[in-house]
This record gives structure tokens, sequence and C-alpha cells, in this order.
């Protein structure tokens, strides 16, 4: 959801300032005017989706600063000031520590607890500094009234007070005070952890260590309601924004969940929590305590189950990055050219599925080698010359809408030996020769560029589409500089997709994942092997016109691989696919439908759709006993590389 | 030797030099090394043999395969003190008890960093340079450059990513952003690995040339991906050779970092660098993580060989008694 001048250099909008957030924030379509609703929101998505970024665009410099053409109308409908309280596994990597020590587990705990509630609190403070510090345009936006600026006396007396209630010593009575004071209090904290560390003889219960038992919530609301009350705005809310929440203590993770019980209705506090679509702790913790989807929250997750539905963000995106580029006259489609795979698009000169067009192309060509698709097609009763006639419309919607993804991805991958005569339908599906997982060559990834099918390869995920379209959308401001038309080549894209993927294998082979039964290690073996099934049956077997490309994780299947799909999922290898809309809270693993990313699917040269699904445990017992699900699998097909 | 540029660890002062291992007139009380099962962990203790006056020889509790039983028997032969546990106490006892002295303060210590494991070089360091006990000593961390082999196919995936314990930091500025320092090895798509984990904002990789120019094509070869992902003014080139330059280059970035930022240190690629990852994170302070990957089985391990290059750095800390000595 931004931009930046490196393209890689930067991965996540923890550290960019507010006014480089708002500068290139593009709204994904629905999902920004959700999160600015009052009300308590869990938002879910993998890395890189954005969560960080939106959340900090709830912050009030961010929204000051935003200028993009519907920034009005959002201003006008906030009615709270956004607390951002970010958390990361560096962190997290130190409060864990905490119980790697012979301390006791209760000393431990409490430290842990006391470091987040005082990182809480100094997002609380800056919160009160972004308000004090807020630049207010001519516009009276309605964000405006809840921004009524303390005096320094008002500020001191608040600091005062807010200090006793946190046991704080406060030097200089004013926000940037508190916020130091924090700081130090996170220092002493950390002393009496080396202490304990040290065994040294402390007792983390003597009186002056009593702040490490104040509690979140009450110390939040006690500044909020006094802050509120010194501005004369009894009821204005605060919206307590988590990043990466599951970093959290376990015990704040619950409060914070038990606050969501109440609903926001009355609450002068509010909760935007971001989590990563599945952490197994979190979510025990969320179905004990039970909070209930639209009555206590409003889920809003960030994947894209059906890529249809990404594209609006995406082109809106890509169209933002072409006029930071002063390509002013472009989109996704001048940029990309058509598809293969673009059934819908009304510009095309010819219909993809007249005589000439690219589906009757693909299917007529793959009916000249492939037997089981010309047994398909006569199972159906119908012909290979009636494709191309318009008289036969109901059929196409029946049958070769069905199967077009399919048959023109295996007409691309699947040769006839040279002996055969042009039309001559190979017989036997198994002297077919498709082209080897192994093969790697660009023009593999040659049905997959073009619009919109570039743009399903990047989920709608921000990090993604930057990662993809950057390089593409220099390559066309040199073209433009030639030439008023033109688009970025097929190739140029191919080139753009491989090293995406190898960038983004890189990263998986990277992520644990142990079968003991099997001996496999790494998650992108995992991975591997769902690939390969589903190629081996969609493309390496005989034609069938529904072959699966999605799992479903059955109940027995062991705690490794759950932990496997899980990591998946964070990462945005796999994307989970709700059945019902209400399903999108993907609190267990088990039972539940899944789909490789695009990215990967390309990479496994498969079409990029849904189809039906196949339960995991066919997928696992099927490679573990050497068997690919079709009739190649005598072939190779791992390694991938 | 020339001694210069004083900083500040703990409340003591202390000096970095380049250390000459090949100098036949340095002379030490005693070498810590590892008995492992490379050859290479015994071939600075060969090297230097009859320049230190005792020897005190870390015997890892498993991996008692390839070059171990030699490396047990020359240990033998040279009346060479065992360590066996990894308790940090125990090592603390067991090179007071080596030294056997009424005055630490002046002694030289050696320590062969090449095939100890980096949770242990960091409780050797932790103990040599913050224990008052060794006040006024010189510490001398060495390391021999491996003979070139091929890298393993593939990078082992990460079965634990996490701090080093006692250098996992704690901060103050838990809001500030993570920016990753990342010594970068030769083993394909590691580095990358602590990259996807942590998700820093800014990722600067540190790529190290020894003294065989394959090992810096294998590092560049096998850290395309990661490359790709960094902006190429973040990646730094250190020269094995030279650690007091790494030293200030690293030190110097990190300091400048940690004013604004959160620096997590991932010292992977040649054990030097890890070496001067944690001198660093000590000398900082708790600002700075130090974390280390594990993806590495028995049944993976090799008998590396040592080149012949050898490599060090010297730290000298002032005795806190002693406020004459020049550089504090």
């Amino acid at each position: 959801m931004y931009e930046e001048d490196s393209i890689f250099d930067t991965f996540n909008a923890r550290h960019l300032t507010a006014q480089q957030i708002a500068e290139t924030f593009v709204p994904p379509v629905g999902i920004f005017s959700e999160l600015m609703s009052v009300g308590n929101h869990l938002l879910t998505g993998p890395r890189g989706s954005g969560k960080t970024t939106l959340l900090r665009m709830l912050t009030v410099p961010a929204l000051l600063s935003w200028q993009h053409i519907e920034a009005e109308q959002f201003l006008n409908r906030i009615d709270f000031v956004g607390v951002f309280v970010p958390a990361d596994r560096n962190w997290h990597g130190q409060l864990k520590s905490l119980s790697k020590y012979e301390l006791d587990q209760i000393s431990a705990r409490t430290l842990g607890e006391a470091a987040f509630t005082t990182h809480i609190l100094k997002g609380l403070v800056r919160a009160f500094q972004d308000i004090n510090e807020a630049v207010i345009g001519q516009h009276p936006y309605s964000i405006h009234k809840q921004l009524v600026k303390l005096d320094q006396n008002n500020e001191r007396d608040l600091v005062r007070e807010v200090a006793k209630g946190w046991r704080l010593d406060v030097a200089i009575p004013t926000f940037a005070g508190l916020q130091s004071a924090l700081s130090l209090r996170l220092i002493d904290i950390g002393l009496l952890r080396r202490s304990l560390m040290k065994m040294q003889n402390v007792d983390i219960r003597a009186e002056r260590n009593d702040y490490l038992y104040l509690d979140h919530r009450e110390c939040v609301r006690f500044a909020v309601e006094l802050c509120n009350s010194m501005a004369r705005l009894p009821s204005r809310r605060f919206c307590l924004m988590f990043d990466e929440l599951e970093i959290a203590p376990s015990s704040i993770q619950q409060a914070l969940l038990a606050d969501l019980r109440g609903g926001a209705e009355e609450s002068i506090c509010i909760y935007k929590l971001a989590l990563a679509p599945f952490n197994k702790h979190f979510y025990k913790e969320f179905n004990e305590v039970q909070p209930t989807a639209r009555n206590d929250y409003v889920h809003i997750d960030l994947t894209y189950a059906r890529k249809e539905l990404g594209y609006d963000f995406s082109t809106q995106l890509i169209r933002s990055l072409l006029h930071r580029n002063g390509l002013q006259n472009d989109d996704a489609r001048t940029l990309l050219g058509p598809s293969g795979f673009d059934f819908w698009d009304s510009d095309a000169t010819v219909s993809p599925y007249a005589n000439g067009g690219n589906v009757t192309r693909s299917l007529r060509s793959l009916h000249g080698k492939d037997h089981s698709f010309r047994e398909y097609l006569d199972a159906n009763h119908l012909t290979i010359e009636g494709i191309g006639d318009q008289r036969q419309e109901s059929e196409r919607a029946q049958y070769i809408r069905k199967v077009r993804s399919i048959a023109m991805v295996r007409d691309y991958f699947i040769r006839a030996p040279r002996e055969l005569r042009e039309h001559e339908a190979v017989r036997d599906s198994q002297t077919l020769s498709a082209e080897p997982l192994t093969s790697r060559s660009r023009k593999s990834y040659f049905p997959f560029t073009g619009f919109p099918s570039m743009l399903a390869l990047a989920e709608g995920n921000p990090r993604w589409l930057l990662g993809l379209f950057r390089p593409l959308i220099r390559e066309l401001a040199v073209i433009r500089q030639a030439s008023a038309k033109g688009r970025v080549d097929r190739a140029t894209q191919a080139r753009e997709i491989q090293e995406a993927i190898k960038a983004f294998r890189s990263l998986l082979r990277t992520i644990p994942y142990k079968n003991d039964e099997r001996g496999e290690r790494g998650l992108l073996k995992f991975l591997d092997t769902i690939g390969t099934f589903f190629y081996n049956g969609s493309v390496m077997g005989p034609f069938k016109a529904q072959p699966p490309l999605s799992f479903t994780v059955d109940a027995n299947v062991d705690e490794e691989v759950i932990v496997a799909v899980g990591r998946a999922l964070n990462v945005g290898a796999l994307v989970y696919v709700p059945d019902h809309e209400s399903d999108k809270m993907l609190a267990n693993i088990r039972g539940k439908r899944f789909r490789l990313c695009y990215l990967l699917s390309a990479y496994y040269k498969l079409p990029i759709i849904l189809n039906t699904a196949v339960s995991l445990g066919v997928i696992l017992d099927r490679s573990g006993k050497g068997q690919g699900g079709g009739k190649h699998e005598a072939q190779p097909s791992l390694p991938l590389e | 030797m020339k001694r210069n540029h004083p900083f500040r660890l703990s409340d003591l002062a202390i000096n970095v030099v380049n250390s000459d291992l090949e100098d036949e007139n340095e002379k030490y009380d005693l070498l810590v090394y590892p008995i492992g099962y490379e050859r290479r962990s015994r071939y600075v203790a060969e090297r230097t043999v009859g320049r230190w006056q005792k020897a005190l020889g870390y015997v890892f509790p498993d991996g008692h395969v390839l070059s171990f039983e030699q490396n047990l028997r020359v240990s033998k032969d040279w009346g060479v003190s065992e360590i066996h546990g990894v308790d940090k106490l125990e090592l603390l006892e067991s090179i007071v008890r080596a030294l056997d002295c009424k005055d630490y303060s002046s002694k030289r210590i050696l320590v062969d960093i090449s095939s100890f494991n980096r949770r242990l070089i960091a409780s050797l360091s932790e103990i040599l340079l913050t224990e008052p006990i060794f006040d006024g000593c010189d510490v001398t961390f060495a390391y021999s450059l491996a003979k070139f082999r091929e890298p393993p196919k593939r990078a082992a995936p990460f079965m634990d990513f996490a701090p080093i314990v006692g250098l996992e930091g704690w901060t103050a500025h838990p809001e500030r952003p993570t920016v990753l320092v990342v010594g970068v090895g030769y083993a394909e798509d590691e580095a990358i690995g602590a990259v996807e984990y942590l998700d820093p904002s800014v990722t600067f990789g540190f790529l190290p040339t020894g003294v065989d120019f394959r090992f810096r094509l294998e590092v560049e070869r096998n850290n395309l991906a990661l490359l790709a992902l960094i902006n190429r003014r973040n990646v730094v080139d250190y020269k094995i050779m030279f650690p007091y330059q790494t030293f200030w280059e690293l030190l110097t970035l990190v300091q400048h970092l940690s004013a604004t930022t959160r620096v997590v240190l991932v010292p992977m690629g040649p054990k030097i660098f890890c070496s001067l990852c944690i001198l660093v994170k000590m000398i900082v302070g708790d600002e700075i993580a130090l974390w280390r990957a594990s993806g590495h089985e028995l049944s993976s391990v090799s008998d590396v060989e040592a080149d012949g290059a050898m490599c060090g750095y010297t730290v000298w800390k002032q005795n806190r008694a002693d406020s004459s000595r020049p550089g504090i």
C-alpha cells in the first residue's frame, strides 16, 4: 500500500514517517473504509499484505498528511484518535528470552507484561502528542473535532496526574517528559531482568516495583478519561491498534480479546488488532474467550481467495505507481497488454471463442495432440469444429468455460512426438511428452504474463505488487520516451515473474518443517509435494475437466503438517479459501480448504484457478508412495530444480 | 603493539588491534581452543605451539567423528587440560584454574574461535571481556581460514533461529524499527532466511573476502536472492584477514543505526565476524540483539581443513586499578 524510491530496500512500513506513508497510500477497496468505522476489528493477512500500513494510516499525522483524492470523504468519517502499538519478532525474542533463564515463571511473566504495558502507554502518549502537534488545515473535517489541543498548563496538569497513576517520576511535566519516563521504566525493567538473570537476591515484589503490576487497560482508561475531560470531549474515543498482536504476552492477548466482547458502542477505547493468518497459540486464546464476529468485532482479511476480488486494489496501486513515474496516461492494461487467460476483455478485437481467438486456438491445438481431450469432447457431445461457432454458445458456457484454463495450460506445456502428423491425436497419453517441472525456461512463464494474470500472481499483496511491477514500470517509462504506444513485452514480464519466484522460493527454503515419518525438511519441500501433485493431475496425466488445484486439510493429519500449513499461510505461500464469507476467521486449520498462492502456481505450471479440492492426506500419501496421481508417475517430477 | 582508539566496555576501557599470529615473539600464557571433529580445530594450536604456556581444550559433548580422535590424541600429547561443561561458571573456573596465578592482570590469553560454535564464542567472550578477574589481560581471538570446499547443495532450513542467550538485548524503545545487519556466508540462501523471519525495515549485508577468491564467488552466487532484495549501498565488503578494520566498520554502522533503530546482528559466515559482532554488541549495549541460526545436524558435518592463513584481533583491557596505561 506504499511505494518506495528503492524497490526492495525497505520491507515494511514500520520505519516510514507518517508523511511518507500518507504520500503513497492507496486505500484498498472497501477495507480502509470499514477499518475507519467506529468498532473493533481483527485484521489478518500474510507478510506484506499491508496490515502495518493500514494501521499507521489511522494515526493522526498520517491522516492529516493524506492528499489522496478520496481523503476528504474519509477524514469526514473518522471518529477516533489512533494509538499505534507496533511489535516485531526482534522484540518478541527479547520478551521470550525471559523464560530461558532460570527465573521463576511468575517473575518472567510479570516482567514481560510490565514491558508490554509500558510499550502500550508509550503509544498512548505518542497519540496525545499527535493531537497537540497536529497541523490543522482550513477544511473543517470531522477528525478535527477530535484534535482539541491542550495548552501548556493543561498539559502539565495532565502529565502530573497521569504520572501519579502510572507510578512514574517525571522530571519535566510535558508529554515528551512522560515518554522519556516510560523509556526509563523499560530500562528499569531491563535492569531487574539482568539482576534476576545473575541470580542476585532481588525481590521483584518489593514495594518500589509495584509499577510492574499495573494493568494496561486501567492505565489507558485513566489517562484517556483525564485527557478527554481536559479537552472537554468526554466521549472522545481512542483506538488502540496493535500490530502483530500474536507477539504480545498471552495475558495481554487474553485481556484484549475479552475487551472485544464488550463491543465498541459505549467504550472510549476501541481496538484494531492485526494478526498473521494463523497462530495456533493466539487462536487457542481466541477460542477460549470466544468474541463473536459482527457483534463484538468485524474481521477483515487482506487475502483474496478469489483472485478477481483483488484486482481493483492492484489496479489502483499500479496506477498510482505509474502516475508517480510520470506515466499519467497508462494503467495496468496498457502496461502489460492482454493475457492469454483474459476471457472477459471487452476491448479485445477478436472474441477468445471466435475462430482465431486465443481459447479456440488452444483448444484446437490440444485436440490435435491429446486423445484424452478428444475423448472428453466426445463424451460431452462437443466437436472441435463447433467451438468457434457462435451458435454453440450454450455448450461453451456449460463445458468449454469449465475447461478452458486447464486446456490452455495443458496445450502450452505438452508436446506430441515429432513423428506424428499434425492433427493426429496421440491415443496413448503416456506417449505425450509434458514439459517436466524441472524445466525452468523463462518461456515457461509466458502463459502467466499480461493483464490480469500478473495481477493474480501478486495476490493483491502490496509488497508483491511493488516487487513485480516496479521494474516493469521503469521499463515502460523507457518505452514511452520513444513511443506513446507499446507495452512491456512478455519476455520482460516473464523475467520479472521468474525473479520474484526465485526470491520467494529462497525465503521458503529457510522456513523449517520436518516430517519425521518422511524425513523431509523445509517448508519448500512440503509445498513442492503439493505443487507436483497438482501438476501431475492437471498437465501430465490424461485430460480431466476439473483436476484438483486446492486441498482440504484432513481432520487426522499430524501436528507437523498443521504447523507447515500455518507457516505457509503466514508467509503467503498458501491462501485460505473459506467456504462462506462468515467463515473467514481461521481458528482451526483442520477441515479447511487452501490453495497455493498463484505465484507458486506459475512455478508449478498450473492454471491460476481454484478448481476442485482434494484431501491433503491423499497428496501426502501418494507422494510418500512415490505416486504422482497420474499415469506419468514414472517420470521424475522431483527434485524441481 | 600499536594501541589506540579506546572504547568503553561497561566501566572498562579497551583497545582493539589486529594481531599478527605468525609473529614468533608473540607469547601467550594460555590458549583456549576446541577439540572438535574438524582437523582445523587444532590448527592454531599447532602453529603457535611453543608460544603458549598452557592450553585448555574444550571437548564437545557430541560430534566425536571425523578428526576428533586424532585431535584428542594430539591434545593429550601436548598435556592440554580439558573442559567438558558448557556452563559459564564452569568455563570461568576452568580458565582461572588453568592460569593458576595470583595476579591475572597482564596475562595474555589466546582463544582459537575457528571451530567453536557461536554460543560458546559468546560465552567465552563474555567471560574474558567482562569478568573483573581478567581486567588488564590481553585477549586475542584467533581464526584460521578454511580450505576451499564446495558449499552444501542447499541451505538447511532454520530449525532454530533465536537470540543467543545473554545477548538478546533489551530495548527501551520497542516502537523503533528493526534494522538487520547480517554477516553473509557461502551456504546457499541462508542469510535470506534471517530477513524473512525478522522482517526488518532495512537490511545491511556484510560480505566476506578471504584469501581464496572462490569463497567470495560462492558467497555472491549463493546469495543472489538476498542481494536482489537489499539495496546495493547497504552491502559492506570486508576482508577476513583484517578484523580490526571490519570491527571499525561494524561498530560505526551499528552505533549510527542504534540512535534511531533497534539493530539485530546475525553473524553467519566466518566465525571471526561473529566474534566481532559479539564485541560490538558488548560495547554498544542492550539496544543491540545478537541472533544465531542453527539448522545443521551432525549428519551434514565435514572435516574442514585449515587453509594456512590465520588472522585475529586483540582486545586489550585496562586494569581497573591502573589508570596510567595509555589510550584510556
